[in-house]
């Protein structure tokens, strides 16, 4: 509990709080933290779990920006989807499969956006080359931070998941 | 009978006067000399009273540190109790002085707002940023006015340092404003040194890129845009940014600058939204 807690917390301070600030006062491009969340959470929890959490983050996501609700719900929900879902299809032991997944997840909600998104396409057919190269940035944060971020959550969760045992166990000896 | 009690009150006489006789003469014997040395009698007293004197000087020093000890403690109760009264003062104050401090910002950002108010007409809203969006592709924000304030979709949306935006959506109680560094927010601009005429657009970096509509116009680092009102959606005179660079366009002959926006989008608190069909006096 407590440890969901602090997560929550630090996220929504994170992602709504400081990096917007940072955005705006650098003028760069910032790690897009709900894309990240939707790939861990599809990485550890699968990809149903994945899906509605990001389709959860997305309407949240898209109400703060204000335009697009189905579009970053859209996106969101692929992401975490296909993170989980290349997780059921990846040799589990290897080194690299958290990387593969951030990888398919964040390039899977990068050409949903681009896709669902009218307004980012230049006509004449042509992209927007700032809008893709929005996109491959935010991949490459994506693919750089989750795989650290399921590190850290599940040296976490052990440690705080091992604390709880350990008070039950003395809890119900003192009984 | 009566011959007994004499003899007993003489024998007490006696008894008593040999007694006082002994002690004077004691005191004559052991009166204070003019010698520096001291009398064997007096080295025998103070053989015997120096180590009772010692031991009494000892345990009057044990019962004095007791006593040292129980006030001490006494004492630190008292330092104890009077340390937290003063980190729970110093607390307070600091908590004081912190909120002073963000009264004073809040008090000087209001007060550059007046400065603006006279400029502004007299139908404007007052509101405070609720969100800012956490995109990279969409640069907005909403604001705590909505519907049922009066806003509008279309509104124009300025800070105390310059343009902020336009309302793009609105619910009953709250409203999203486009940044005007959004790709898809146009501004029709006048350079303040000469009055060219000019149109500005959101880069989506934090930047806007101006154009001006004579090919032939001049353009330089360092000029100040304002808002020029031809457009009939942004009211006339409001600063809009400053010309950081200027560069040559390729393809054309007409020259592009890159515009600083006067506004800080990473700090914007409070703004002012100017309903539609409002003009600056």
């Amino acid at each position: 509990m407590l440890f969901w807690a602090f997560a929550v917390t630090a996220f929504f301070s994170l992602a709504v709080g400081v990096l917007p600030k940072v955005r705006y006062d650098w003028h760069c491009v910032v790690p897009d933290l709900f894309i990240i969340t939707c790939i861990c959470v599809g990485l550890r929890k699968g990809s149903l779990n994945g899906a509605i959490v990001g389709l959860m983050l997305g309407l949240f996501q898209g109400s703060l920006v204000g335009a697009y609700h189905g579009q970053y719900g859209m996106s969101r929900l692929a992401a975490g989807f296909s993170a989980g879902w290349a997780r059921e299809y990846v040799l589990h032991e290897h080194w690299l499969m958290p990387f593969l997944c951030a990888l398919v997840g964040s390039a899977v909600c990068e050409v949903t956006m681009l896709m669902t998104a009218p307004q980012l396409l230049i006509s004449f057919g042509k992209l927007d080359i700032s809008a893709v190269a929005v996109a491959l940035v935010e991949t490459a944060y994506a693919v750089s931070i989750a795989p650290l971020v399921i590190l850290t959550v599940e040296r976490l969760h052990s440690k705080f998941s091992v604390g709880a045992s350990q008070r039950k166990q003395l809890s119900q000896l003192l009984a | 009978m009566e011959t007994a009690a004499p003899k007993r009150r003489l024998s007490r006489f006696f008894l008593l006067g040999g007694v006082v006789g002994v002690a004077l003469s004691l005191m004559l014997w052991l009166r204070p000399s003019a010698s520096a040395y001291v009398t064997k009698v007096e080295q025998i007293g103070v053989l015997i009273a120096a180590p009772i004197g010692v031991i009494i000087g000892r345990l009057s020093d044990a019962a004095e540190r007791v006593r040292g000890v129980f006030r001490l403690s006494h004492e630190a109760d008292q330092l104890r109790r009077e340390n937290r009264q003063l980190r729970r003062r110093i607390f307070e104050l600091e908590s004081e002085n912190r909120q002073l401090r963000r009264y004073m910002a809040e008090n000087y950002r209001l007060r550059r707002l007046l400065q603006l108010e006279p400029k502004l007409p007299q139908a404007h809203i007052a509101a405070e940023v609720i969100a800012v969006s956490p995109s990279n592709w969409v640069a907005s924000a909403v604001l705590n006015r909505g519907a049922k304030d009066g806003v509008s979709v279309g509104d124009v949306v300025v800070a105390c340092s310059g343009l902020v935006g336009q309302v793009m959506r609105i619910s009953q109680s709250s409203c999203v404003v486009l940044f005007v560094v959004d790709k898809r927010c146009g501004v029709g601009v006048r350079v303040k040194r000469n009055g060219a005429i000019g149109f500005v657009r959101g880069c989506g970096n934090g930047k806007c890129s101006v154009r001006l509509l004579d090919s032939n116009g001049d353009l330089r680092a360092g000029d100040e845009l304002v808002t020029s009102g031809l457009g009939e959606v942004y009211p006339v005179g409001i600063p809009v940014g400053k010309v950081v660079r200027v560069h040559q366009i390729e393809a054309s002959q007409t020259v592009e600058g890159i515009v600083e926006p006067f506004v800080k989008f990473g700090s914007l608190q409070e703004v002012f939204i100017i309903p539609q069909g409002k003009d600056v006096k």
